[in-house]
């Protein structure tokens, strides 16, 4: 099943892979093909929505029981102006990874690959901030879930914010200033650092699939006529997107 | 899709589609204007998921309306909840494929709905609904039935846990204390 199509006799050149390809031999055509993996996607798209459930689930619980502390606990170890860069990045990779699949739909593989390229980007940037500027603190601090919270009554001055920030705090001018912590701080950082985790493991498998897709598309296996795997690699993310959609002001901003 | 005459192509066990409508199906190719607009919005609603929770109250006349966390909540899930329609029904394209996709996707949605509405009604209502219940249950660890019968709200055995410790580090001399005894 590899000839010339018709009409593409004059053509003087290999074909890509992607002009070459022919669906699986129990579909009628591609275009099945395509709509059936995409259901199959969705339906794992479902199991990931009711995973990331279970957190919301815990979360409104606890937020319904102690919603003072939730407020106070949220304003003092969380920064909103990381949340909304890591925010703004991450509807920036949705929007590029949109255009890389239009690169597909109308055969212009550099589309696809620059805009790819910016999509892994966004996502580097996204764990970078992730790890860097708030795990990182967080775990000298003691900032941590359940047991394993530390952090109890400790008063942190200016110069020793300054010291544990670092470079973030002279960016987001975090105010540690004083904070008494509160009964049940630890059950909103164990519902913080879960649900962020989780979220964040999925950004990094969102890259290696991303850098997947890169790679098949480098070699021409992506163009009008076949670009399933391209397309379910956007779903993922934009799933992943709209999880972090919801735990942006639900963590940050409550 | 392919124009190569093939086996399957020609063996068609369904017989619904003819080869020249399979070929002619409609195949949505991303526009690039409608996507870069509906990304401008998703930005303009995140701008003001942040602002809105900076609102803590506005007047009307002589009137304050007071913005509680509660309302805030329901503010920023409301646009929350929009910002993700307007991802799945054009970056995830639902708007333009089979119906079938939104059928699961509103399924799980409803199936969120159930999970998250359900457990919150039980635990906020659990109170009202059964008092013993509520002071066992909600509070764990250290609640108990006090010698007049009445039961008693006790603390979590993780705040217990944390209390004593904190109390150990702070005075050595401290001996953490005990669960408390029934009749206590």
């Amino acid at each position: 099943m590899t000839t010339l199509p018709m009409g593409n006799a004059a053509l003087d050149r290999e074909l890509e892979p992607h002009e070459r390809y022919v669906p699986g031999h129990h579909w009628r055509n591609a275009q099945d093909e395509m709509e059936a993996a995409k259901l199959g996607m969705w339906l794992f798209l479902a199991t990931e929505i009711l995973l990331f459930a279970g957190f919301f689930c815990a979360y409104t619980v606890f937020r319904y029981w102690y919603p003072d502390n939730w407020h106070a606990a949220s304003r003092h170890y969380l920064n909103w102006k990381i949340g909304a860069a890591n925010t703004v990045v991450l509807l920036l990779s949705s929007f590029t990874i949109v255009l890389a699949i239009r690169g597909a739909q109308t055969n212009r593989k550099g589309m696809m690959l620059v805009n790819l390229f910016i999509t892994e980007l966004c996502a580097a940037f996204f764990l970078i901030v992730k790890l860097g500027w708030e795990y990182a603190p967080k775990w000298q601090k003691g900032e941590l879930p359940g047991a394993n919270f530390t952090y109890g009554g400790h008063t942190v001055e200016a110069g020793e914010a300054a010291a544990h920030g670092g470079l973030i705090d002279s960016i987001f001018h975090v105010d540690h200033g004083s904070y008494v912590t509160n009964a049940y701080d630890h059950i909103f950082l164990s519902i913080y650092w879960i649900s962020t985790a989780t979220h964040g493991f999925h950004v990094l498998v969102g890259m290696i699939v991303i850098g997947w897709a890169m790679w098949l598309a480098s070699r021409g296996h992506y163009g009008p006529r076949h670009y399933t795997s391209l397309e379910n690699v956007g779903l993922y993310w934009h799933i992943v997107d709209i999880i972090w959609i919801f735990l942006f002001p639900l963590l940050y901003l409550v | 899709m392919s124009n190569t005459p093939s086996l399957h192509d020609t063996v068609d066990p369904h017989e619904t589609l003819s080869r020249d409508e399979a070929h002619s199906a409609h195949v949505h190719v991303t526009p690039f204007w409608p996507m870069f607009w509906v990304f401008a919005i998703l930005l303009a609603l995140t701008a003001l998921t942040v602002w809105s929770s900076n609102v803590h109250g506005f007047w009307i006349g002589n009137t304050e309306i007071v913005l509680g966390g509660t309302v805030h909540i329901l503010i920023a899930m409301s646009i929350a909840i929009i910002k993700a329609l307007l991802v799945a029904m054009y970056f995830m394209h639902l708007k333009y494929d089979q119906p079938m996709n939104t059928v699961v996707a509103g399924a799980t949605v409803f199936a969120v709905i159930m999970f998250i509405g359900l457990t919150l009604a039980d635990s906020a209502t659990r109170g009202i609904m059964d008092p013993m219940e509520h002071a066992k249950v909600v509070e764990g660890g250290t609640a108990h039935r006090a010698a007049d019968g009445t039961w008693v709200t006790g603390k979590g055995q993780v705040e217990a846990a944390r209390e004593n410790a904190h109390a150990v580090s702070t005075n050595p001399g401290h001996t953490p204390a005990e669960k408390p005894a029934a009749g206590h």
